[in-house]
């Protein structure tokens, strides 16, 4: 316990470390950081007030269906984190991190070293978690009059059952994999897709089935008969369990899931505490990867355009970069097509296109900001510690610049697919798809290069080896922060224009200018920032 | 015109002065070695005049093309190798080979030419198709090394070119260096082994807290060995 301590103890010096090194500047990234979870809290609380006030209308059978909205959430989420915790524990047990390697050098019982990493993994679950799905379970009760801290307390435990469930799930997956996944880190990423995908498209299938739409025109008794034959209200589900701790309280169901989820934990933490360390130090002594595969091999190899093409291999060499890219992708592929299977049949206020394209619109740019921070923005800082070599060579920075600049706008193109099948698939009103098909492609566009100009400014070399750092650097909030403010303006925009305040062309008209106008700042200021890099 | 020129040349980092108003002159065909403790200010110097870092002030030209002016026509005259020569990792040795050429304008049959005559100099035949990840630093070293003479530049600047090599590899260096030399070229380079600047330097420049502080030539009677 007390190594326990300690160790705990110097995650918090780095934490003060961190802040002491310029506590002003570093105060204000965490506070914009708290800024923007809280707004996407909100924007989370907002949508789902709306919804869940729509159904109370429905009394009785409004809040059953309420109640049925949080399970489909629940087993979603549970599926989400499940497979995200595969991906994430993969990871862990295949890179070795350098704090993690110093740790095995000393003398401390790997019972310690496990528990720590363990601990640490299941509380940053727990907090995004409570960041997503409180916002949606405190409207609900608002809604149907059930808030109280019961209420509160019973939702954390639900919570906590998910993450405990998944985390250690993720972990023995991985532990049992690790051998296989060696060397082959590619195909277990398309297979790990492949699967994520189908199971994704089978729980919406499970969640929206055939009789839920005719469940809006039933009569009581139908409601009644219809309702109970739904496949996600099966009893013996375990996910019913939770879900009902949720909305109607505690019964013999929680007490179960709670002993589950205690027994899941038990076997990984015994498992873990045994494999982890030796699992980690079979791969440090793991011969090292070869040759590239052999679907590698001298594609591209020719460097035609020589910096376009070393930039885009290092995009697409690193497994955990494709992986990432794929994670993120699919995750959103998800989220806009359980929308489309949820908003299909639901009655329609009068102002719903106007939210609905509004909420669409904001979470395409919101998922387009989260890959461009984490791929474009830091092609510069990337370059990390070859960048003697770039920066010595006879290139102007201005071209090193441009490809930077042509390999962000490759990269844009899932991102138009992606806008692209939202804008197809949704329930839009037809007179809406194609404006919003161009706006859409016209912000990701001009996001692209403001990301790729604004990390050119002041690139952090020292941490190019580790791109989620450069993203959530000083320089990364502040573009985050950038980026947000145009969606923002954007979405402003979109909604006058539905609401017939202005006009297709004037709002197409201003999102150019703007873009337009940022794209020469920045690019002037990161021309002339480039001249100044010292390295 | 010398090729390497450096008038007054002075870098501080905040009120550190790193390189305080050096000069030096380095002709066609000779191999100059700058030797000194740690922290004297050898990378420093050597990156400003590869444009990595920006001089406070003073001047330097490489083949009669200012740094500050005309960066890129004095790049063109240059090959370099940082004192770190990690490279991309995602690249295989053959592949960063193939990649340097083009960014230096060659291609083609000359290219693969000059590859396949540079190659043999090391034993790394075996790993070129490796992805360069995994590289010993010693095999970081020789293919960043290759990379810098592939357009055959008429400088080479070198910061610490043996540091991780095997006895083998730091003759093969010495040698190569001197060849290079011998074809008109001229070679600027920073070591901490004083027998490797005795036996492959012409003259020797010794850094001390940010000034060239003596300057010699090498000949049989010169220990560099009683010099620090
Ligand atoms: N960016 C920087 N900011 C502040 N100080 C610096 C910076 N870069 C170098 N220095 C300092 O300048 C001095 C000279 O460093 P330099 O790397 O040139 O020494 P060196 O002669 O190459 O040493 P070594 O033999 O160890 O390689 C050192 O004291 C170093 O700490
Ligand atoms: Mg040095």
């Amino acid at each position: 316990m007390y190594i326990l301590g300690t160790l705990f103890r110097a995650d918090l010096i780095l934490m003060k470390r961190w802040f002491a090194a310029g506590i002003y500047s570093r105060l204000f990234v965490a506070s914009l950081f708290f800024l923007l979870f809280g707004g996407i809290a909100y924007a989370l609380y907002g949508i789902s007030n709306i919804f869940f006030n729509n159904l109370a209308a429905f009394d009785r059978y409004g809040q059953m269906t309420a109640a049925y909205i949080i399970h489909a959430a629940i087993a979603v989420v549970l599926w989400l984190s499940l497979t995200s915790s595969v991906a994430a524990a993969s990871g862990t047990v295949l890179t070795s991190s350098p704090s993690l390697t110093y740790l095995l050098t000393l003398p401390v019982p790997r019972v310690w070293i496990t528990t720590w990493t363990y601990l640490k993994t299941i509380s940053a679950n727990l907090t995004v978690m409570l960041f997503v799905f409180v916002p949606v379970t405190l409207s609900y009760a608002g809604a149907f009059d059930m808030l109280s801290l019961g209420f509160l307390l019973r939702t954390v435990l639900v919570l906590s059952c998910l993450v405990i469930v998944s985390g250690s799930v993720g972990m023995l997956v991985a532990l049992a994999l690790v051998g296989w996944l060696r060397g082959h880190e590619y195909h277990f990423s398309v297979i790990g897709f492949g699967l994520f995908f189908g199971g994704m498209v089978w729980i919406l299938k499970l969640v929206f089935p055939p009789a839920l739409s005719r469940i809006y025109d039933a009569t009581s008794e139908q409601f009644a008969v219809l309702f109970a034959g739904l496949p996600l209200n099966n009893p013996v589900l375990p996910t019913f369990w939770l879900a009902q701790t949720v909305t109607s309280g505690i019964s013999g169901g929680t007490l179960i899931a709670v002993l589950l989820t205690a027994a899941v934990l038990l076997i990984s933490l015994g498992v873990q505490i045994r494999r982890f360390v030796p699992v980690i130090l079979a791969e440090h002594s793991r011969p090292y990867l070869k040759n590239l595969p052999e679907y590698w091999k001298n594609r591209l190899s020719h460097f035609r355009y020589p910096l376009l093409i070393k930039d885009w291999l290092s995009l697409v060499r690193l497994p955990s970069e494709t992986g990432y890219g794929l994670f993120l992708i699919s995750i959103a592929a998800f989220f806009f097509l359980s929308l489309s299977y949820g908003t299909k049949n639901i009655s329609h206020p009068g102002n719903w296109q106007v939210q609905l394209i509004v909420f669409s619109f904001s979470w395409l740019m919101f998922f387009t900001i989260a890959l461009l921070l984490r791929f474009i923005f830091p092609l510069v800082s990337r370059e990390g510690r070859s960048a003697w070599y770039l920066f010595s060579l006879p290139k102007p920075r201005t071209e090193i610049l441009l490809s930077k600049v042509l390999l962000a706008v490759l990269s844009d193109i899932p991102l138009f697919l992606l806008a692209l099948i939202v804008w197809r698939v949704l329930p839009f009103a037809a007179g809406y798809r194609q404006i919003m098909f161009g706006a859409s492609i016209m912000i990701i566009f001009f996001l692209s290069l403001f990301q790729t100009f604004l990390g050119a400014i002041a690139p952090n070399f020292s941490l190019g080896h580790d791109p989620e750092k450069v993203s959530t650097s000083g320089m990364g909030i502040l573009t985050l922060g950038l980026s947000v403010a145009v969606t923002a303006e954007a979405c402003m925009l979109v909604s006058m224009m539905i609401t017939g305040r202005i006009s297709q062309f004037l709002m197409t008209g201003v999102l150019f200018a703007v873009g337009i106008f940022l794209t020469v700042l920045l690019w002037l200021t990161a021309g002339k920032a480039m001249q100044r890099y010292e390295w | 015109m010398k090729v390497v020129e450096i008038r007054n040349l002075t870098k501080t980092f905040g009120t550190f002065i790193a390189v305080d108003s050096v000069n030096l002159s380095v002709g066609k065909g000779e191999r100059y070695a700058l030797i000194g403790p740690n922290g004297a200010g050898k990378t420093t110097l050597l990156k400003m005049l590869v444009g990595l870092l920006l001089p406070g002030s003073g001047n330097a030209a490489i083949c009669g093309h200012d740094i500050v002016r005309e960066p890129l026509a004095a790049k063109k005259h240059f090959g370099y190798v940082s004192d770190d020569p990690s490279a991309y990792d995602y690249l295989t040795g053959s592949e960063f080979l193939t990649m340097t050429g083009r960014l230096r304008g060659l291609a083609g049959a000359e290219l693969d030419k000059r590859i396949a005559r540079l190659v043999p100099l090391f034993p790394i035949s075996g790993i070129l198709r490796q992805s360069m990840t995994r590289y010993s630093r010693g095999n970081k070293q020789k293919i960043a090394f290759l990379a810098s003479m592939l357009a055959e530049p008429e400088l080479l600047i070198i910061d610490e070119p043996i540091v991780g090599l095997d006895s083998a590899s730091i003759d093969t260096m010495g040698k190569t260096l001197v060849d290079y030399a011998a074809r008109g070229n001229t070679v600027l380079f920073v070591t901490h082994i004083l027998d490797f600047a005795q036996k492959f330097a012409g003259r020797v420049g010794v850094m001390h807290m940010g000034r060239i502080t003596k300057e010699l030539s090498i000949n049989k009677s010169i220990k560099l060995g009683n010099l620090l």
